[in-house]
């Protein structure tokens, strides 16, 4: 049970790295769009991202992501070691398939394909709150129940983390000796039933809250002339589409 | 099993979309008819979403998480639990950027459709003999069948140059192995909560699904009925008879109802589930398309 411990402990740290670092606390030129807008412009640069396999039109908006994020003065290295990993992923998968083919330009062009797409979206993902973003696909139609619905799993999220977590303290608290591994494994379908069983009867009194006090995720600003930002983008799409 | 985008070719990316939209939509519409609590469903992700957080180390120097379709669909019924996993992937998608956005549609329709629909059905048909059998082997297929469905997904596209068949396999072996822990604690999960809670189960008719599966599955059957016939298409014996040369020059997603590089049968096999899918949907859309 320790080592599940461990383990989550760890994961609970880099958890929570991650859910903290995407509310970016810096706010630059991107933050004041509207998020309709960025949204729409960041399916735009994803789909110039797969839908060739050029190197130079995959350069050109993976470097244009890069200049835009540097231009309004996004960490650069942050948006590179949130994109990294799934670009190194891709290209440990293609390696094999590349080599058997002697397409050796592959291995590197599928990755960059990646690389830039999720570049993209955590450029987004940096520059959105959470409820702007779901405020924006309100406006863009999206349906309502379902808004809802993502926007309570994002606000319960680390309450339920943290459910879990004294449940799994608690088990180990009341540990007296070791256990051997059915009996790890046992304690441990015991625990995630518990904290299944909690989940369900705290969505009954959050339920029961959200009818007494009310619920929104409504969110409103002024959001600036998005006139250079459409440009840039418009800029990008011409030189892809001559490259 | 979140699929980034890059991997998935625009159409499939697309169409994938389209499948899972429906689906979802029709889930939706059962939700807000039954009324069920959006409290209830947004924290249940929210725990699903913790949940996932529990690595099982794996020897060899990895791990596995647990997914959760399968609990959500028992847990919830499957339309809530379908809108609970495509919350929890929407989620992850716009905050962590865990799977893209052209890409979400598979992955809404891998682990919040597939997951949760295949799931729950097969735990509704094994409840009788054991809910914990039952509920075993519902987490284990559904992550399997779903590992299955982003094999054949990736596999299709073009931009991902393992042939289908090998996607395929590799992903529904190792999550075959791997879904073995998802099974046990769904198991667990799933006794536990229904030993306290037993007014939480959901029933719904599944005659209609059944039937469409056991067609699906004889459909090799009568692949191979055609062959030993020498059955082909009358008008393509009228080509051959009067000579005529074929100048089609797109031949389909699958060409002569199999995938290409994949065993005829097996092929036959899954053209027709991708197709009954297709129609499903088409089905769903235009039965509730006049309601609201």
């Amino acid at each position: 049970m320790h080592l599940l411990i461990e383990k989550t402990l760890r994961e609970a740290s880099k958890y929570f790295h991650d859910f903290f670092i995407h509310e970016y606390t810096k706010k630059t030129y991107l933050h004041r769009i509207d998020p309709a807008l960025k949204i729409a412009c960041t399916s735009i640069l994803v789909l110039l991202s797969i839908l060739t396999f050029k190197l130079t039109k995959i350069l050109v908006v993976l470097l244009s992501i890069y200049i835009l994020a540097f231009n309004v003065g996004i960490d650069m290295v942050m948006l590179l070691k949130r994109s990294w990993l799934f670009a190194f992923f891709a290209m440990v998968i293609v390696m094999p398939v590349s080599f058997l083919e002697r397409d050796y330009s592959y291995a590197f062009i599928f990755p960059l394909r990646v690389l830039s797409s999720i570049s993209a979206l955590q450029l987004l993902i940096l520059t959105t709150k959470f409820n702007e973003m779901l405020s924006a696909l309100k406006r863009l139609k999206a349906p309502e129940v379902i808004l809802e619905i993502v926007w309570l799993t994002y606000r319960y999220t680390v309450v339920m983390f943290r459910d879990l977590m004294n449940i799994l303290l608690a088990r180990e608290a009341r540990r007296l000796r070791k256990s051997g591994h059915v009996e790890v494994f046992r304690k441990g379908g015991i625990a995630l039933g518990l904290f299944f069983l909690r989940s369900v009867e705290k969505g009954e009194m959050i339920e029961l809250a959200m009818k007494s006090r009310g619920k929104s995720f409504e969110y409103k600003s002024r959001y600036i002339n998005p006139l250079p930002y459409l440009a840039f983008i418009l800029g990008i799409t011409i030189i892809w589409v001559i490259a | 099993m979140h699929i980034p985008d890059g991997y998935l070719d625009l159409r499939i990316a697309l169409l994938m979309w389209a499948l899972s939209i429906s689906v979802v939509g029709f889930s939706l519409k059962k939700v807000s008819e039954k009324k069920e609590s959006n409290a209830m469903i947004g924290v249940i992700s929210a725990a699903i979403f913790a949940s996932q957080m529990l690595n099982w180390p794996i020897p060899g120097g990895t791990s596995a998480h647990f997914v959760g379709g399968a609990l959500a669909g028992i847990l919830l019924g499957p339309y809530a639990g379908c809108i609970a996993m495509t919350s929890v992937l929407a989620v992850q998608a716009l905050i962590y950027g865990d799977g893209g956005i052209f890409s979400l549609g598979a992955n809404i329709w891998n682990m919040a459709v597939v997951s949760v629909f295949v799931g729950w059905y097969i735990y509704k048909a094994l409840e009788r003999f054991s809910k914990n059998l039952g509920s075993f082997f519902a987490g284990w297929l559904s992550i399997t069948l779903s590992a299955s469905f982003v094999g054949i997904e990736i596999g299709l596209s073009t931009a991902f140059k393992y042939s289908v068949f090998v996607a395929t396999s590799v992903m529904a072996f190792w999550h075959g192995l791997l879904g073995i822990i998802e099974g046990i604690i769904t198991a667990g999960v799933v006794g536990y909560v229904f030993s306290h809670r037993a007014e939480s189960e959901e029933k719904l008719s599944k005659k209609a699904v059944t039937l469409i599966a056991l067609l699906i599955f004889l459909s090799p059957l009568f692949a191979y009925l055609a062959e030993i016939v020498g059955y082909a298409e009358p008008l393509e014996n009228l080509a051959v008879h009067l000579n005529l040369k074929d100048t089609q020059t797109y031949n389909g997603l699958f060409p002569g109802y199999t995938i290409p590089g994949m065993n005829s049968y097996l092929g036959t096999f899954l053209s027709g589930a991708v197709g009954v899918v297709i129609f499903l949907s088409l089905a769903y859309m235009r039965k509730y398309a006049s309601a609201d």
